[in-house]
């Protein structure tokens, strides 16, 4: 019991600050959803707008929680010491239990009936988590689309209650995958995150991978060197983001075949690739403070050189490659979408690309050094286009002004990110790489 | 002589080809001839040994045993090692008899008859006679 | 002290373990008994850490079994568990936590954790417990480890290469806990390592891993005592040469080999068998180490 509560105290105090930005965010969803009018005329529509508020918060939590997770689980103690693999998965779903049940009000608040304000919210951290910590990249995309796809079914007049016992059924598999799973350490180059650089440089795959990577974006144009560092150390993020590309692809057509409404199918395509950025960012978070000891072993006397430069190719890397996949996510939902009820394809073209550079710099600020007002901005700002992007698609005639605001939007991350680059720049590396993660 | 000093006269090389045991046999039969240790004293144990000299305790079991075989040390029981009472260095050091044949070896190698060596290790002995007189 | 009890504490039994075509364990067989201090020797890639790790269970093989106090791994009880201190080769891998968050957190999961003895280490290793691990450096995130794996009063004890990047003095340190270890606890200990010389002063045996099986295992007082560079006045036929003797040479008047194994046979003995004089300088260990793993296949 004591060690649960010593683990349960590194998963909260690894976050913390999460916790603040989570009341807040949740606060703001409400005033929102109960100001904007969205559904007041449509209760079962509000309840739907609620879960998919809820499914995102989860989701964002879920991989905090499965990125400590993966952290703890690094121990050989997770493989020599079943005594510690059995605390590290309860406090795991203990913290899961109480970032879920912050939810509960608001869930409440909507009008879901207790068990399931309750139940539901946990269910989903736990199978957000998976996009960090499932086993294979099946797991780590089929299970956090999961609760998507379940409360999808609804439509079918399947009763609430129902895909509760589903949900539940769905978040024990994972949990109990996670926990049979007791290959870390000679698995840990298969992994999404295996938290070794060095390991995953040595690693023949991810060499070949890589080098077909570089090849594909020194064909589409972009100048990739096939040496660059920086591509070696995102290699799993690369074969993640192809990978969960096409698994986004399969689920956005399940969607639609099932669904005759399509308000909700960008936000969904939005939540897919935040949760796939968010991977990427992790991993960057996880590996940064190994450059250390990599520009000691690559460069002598100017390391700290090498380290900037090796960690302006890595945030390049995220920028060009959330661009090309989050393009590529919603582009090709556009054009299933335009399959099924023809509309002019500039128009999602145009979606698909804001939609991308919105996002992209929203998760970069995340991966901030230290967190702080300006954070704080930027993620309600996030959250504020997340919601106006849900308004979007219930209001269209006002559809110009909300262009404006979302280029807006788009315009002011960006800047922010820039400047915050600016601003940290000025630091020395050293100090950069001391408060990192 | 208190144990902590018994512990300084030993000088262990643990890179020469010498098994540690050996030294340490040796070591201490010497410290006796030279009246370093006397009869009767009572000898570190094997732990305090180990930890001061950082060897394996086993080692130093190894020697003791060898030095409790040819009675020079003995053991008392609730006590621990101790300078036997009839200990007298009537036997030549293994190390004196090994480097003996060695050098009788390579004197006959180089063709040297007995008398040869004899008168060899006579005007040794003289030298350093004459050396230790003046 | 040192128990003396005849049953081992760890057991090989004709392991084997490949990757792809390489074979690194093969058929491989040892015991290590009580209050042993064995150093684990061989070349890179000779399968130290596959034998380390498939002690542990991190690695599974592909035949044989290997028991623990006589029990198969996964028998183990959980208290048997927490008995054994383990160091892999790997980066420490926590980076984000504070040293004295680290110890207490993974202490905290042993029975035996020791507190009073870690702080003590820490202080005399010279490491700031207020530090972030990832600000230590490569030495101390190691010694780390180390202290974290000895200050649960292990049984056991299994340290892959834990002195790699330590200095001469905190190797010096190292091993003197080490010898602490046995003299107090008893401790059954196994380490790889490169550098020999440490070996010859606390290890009681030494193991040679080559061609994925252990070559020689001896007491080391035994390598120490036996082995030797032999000069011969006169060519020696091969047939004659006793099989403990290697990397023979034909020099211009004469003949030289190596003695690498303990025998019954005294140098006086071979002398008259082979009919030649003999020259027996003795083999430092570190010469030893080298004559064996450069053997040339005579």
């Amino acid at each position: 019991m004591k060690n649960i509560t010593s683990t349960l105290y590194i998963f909260l105090k690894q976050e913390w600050i999460s916790v603040a930005v989570y009341f807040l965010a949740t606060i703001l969803f409400l005033f929102i959803i109960y100001t904007s009018g969205l559904g007041n005329d449509d209760p079962i529509g509000h309840q739907r707008i609620t879960i998919m508020m809820i499914s995102l918060l989860s989701l964002f939590i879920g991989i905090y929680l499965g990125s400590g997770f993966l952290r703890l689980k690094r121990s050989h103690l997770w493989q020599t010491l079943p005594h510690y693999r059995n605390n590290l998965v309860i406090s795991f779903v203990s913290a899961a239990a109480i970032y879920g049940t912050l939810q509960t009000t608001a869930m409440l608040y909507s009008g879901w009936s207790f068990i399931i304000a309750w139940l539901a919210p946990i269910c989903i951290t736990l199978l957000a988590a998976q996009l960090v910590i499932g086993n294979n990249l099946i797991m780590k995309v089929i299970l956090p689309a999961s609760p998507f796809i379940i409360f999808q079914l609804n439509q079918y007049n399947v009763d609430y209650q129902l895909l509760l016992v589903i949900l539940i059924l769905f978040a024990s598999l994972a949990v109990y995958l996670n926990y049979e799973n007791k290959t870390v350490l000679s698995d840990a180059t298969i992994g999404l995150m295996s938290g070794n650089m060095m390991q995953q440089l040595k690693n023949v795959r991810v060499q070949k991978f890589n080098i077909l990577i570089a090849t594909i974006f020194q064909a589409l144009g972009v100048k990739y060197r096939k040496k660059d560092l920086s591509v070696a150390f995102l290699q799993p993020n690369n074969r993640y983001g192809v990978s969960s590309s096409i698994g986004v692809t399969f689920i956005l057509l399940f969607f639609h075949l099932i669904n005759d409404n399509q308000m909700e199918l960008e936000g969904i395509s939005g939540l897919m690739l935040l949760s796939i950025l968010m991977g990427v960012l992790m991993e960057l978070k996880l590996l940064a403070p190994q450059s250390k000891s990599l520009a000691h072993v690559y460069s002598q006397e100017q390391h700290q050189d090498f380290k900037a430069r090796v960690l302006a190719m890595i945030e390049r890397h995220v920028l060009v490659q959330s661009i090309v996949y989050g393009t590529l996510i919603l582009l090709l939902n556009s054009m299933i979408e335009d399959f099924v009820e023809p509309l002019p394809l500039i128009r999602y073209v145009a979606t698909a690309a804001l939609s991308a550079i919105i996002f992209m710099p929203a998760f970069l600020c995340l991966s901030w050094v230290n967190i702080n007002f300006k954070l704080l901005a930027v993620i309600i700002c996030y959250f504020v286009t997340t919601i106006i992007s849900f308004g979007w698609f219930y209001n269209r005639d006002t559809m110009d002004i909300l262009f404006l605001q979302i280029i807006g939007t788009g315009i002011l991350l960006v800047s922010i990110r820039y400047l915050s680059k600016v601003w940290w720049r000025r630091f020395s590396m050293e100090q950069f790489m001391r408060s990192y993660p | 002589m208190p144990e902590s000093k018994i512990i300084d006269l030993f000088a262990l090389n643990t890179s020469s080809g010498i098994p540690i045991y050996r030294q340490l046999v040796d070591q201490i039969k010497q410290a006796i001839m030279m009246g370093m240790l006397e009869k009767g004293q009572q000898l570190p144990s094997v732990r305090q040994l180990a930890k001061a000299l950082q060897i394996n305790p086993m080692t130093i079991s190894k020697a003791f045993a060898q030095l409790e075989l040819e009675k020079i040390l003995e053991r008392r029981r609730g006590v621990g090692m101790l300078v036997a009472q009839q200990s007298k260095q009537t036997e030549v050091p293994l190390v004196v008899s090994e480097s003996m044949q060695k050098f009788i070896k390579i004197a006959q190698q180089h063709d040297l008859d007995n008398e040869a060596i004899m008168l060899l290790i006579q005007q040794g002995l003289s030298v350093k006679i004459e050396g230790n007189q003046s | 002290m040192t128990q003396t009890t005849d049953s081992p504490v760890v057991s090989f039994d004709k392991l084997n373990k490949s990757y792809k075509d390489k074979q690194v364990l093969r058929n491989l067989q040892a015991q290590i008994m009580p209050g042993q201090i064995v150093g684990l020797v061989g070349r890179n890639g000779a399968g130290k850490t596959t034998l380390i790790e498939s002690i542990m269970g991190l690695k599974e093989l592909d035949s044989g079994s290997i028991s623990v106090w006589q029990q198969s791994l996964g028998k183990l009880s959980d208290s048997q568990k927490q008995r054994i201190g383990f160091v892999p080769q790997d980066n420490i891998g926590f980076e984000w936590m504070k040293v004295a968050d680290y110890l207490s957190y993974f202490g905290g999961f042993f029975d035996g954790w020791d507190e009073q003895y870690a702080d003590s280490l820490i202080s005399k290793w010279k490491i700031d417990k207020k530090a972030r691990i990832a600000n230590l450096s490569g030495g101390q995130q190691q010694i780390l480890q180390v202290i974290q794996a000895i200050s649960i009063q292990p049984k056991l004890l299994i340290l892959d290469e834990p002195v790699a990047h330590l200095d001469p003095n905190m190797r010096r340190q190292f091993l003197a806990e080490l010898v602490e270890l046995t003299c107090e606890l008893g401790t059954t200990i196994l380490f790889s390592t490169h550098i020999i010389s440490d070996l010859e002063r606390i290890a009681s045996h030494i193991a040679l891993l080559n061609n994925g099986c252990i070559e020689y295992f001896y007491e080391l007082e035994d390598i120490k005592q036996h082995t030797a560079h032999l000069l011969f006045d006169k060519p020696i036929e091969n047939q004659n040469l006793p099989p403990y003797l290697i990397n023979y040479t034909q020099l211009a008047n004469g003949s030289k080999a190596t003695q690498v194994r303990p025998s019954s046979t005294s140098i006086e003995e071979l002398e008259t068998k082979l009919n030649t004089n003999i020259t027996a300088t003795p083999l430092s260990l570190e010469d030893w180490y080298l004559e064996v793993t450069n053997e040339k296949h005579n």
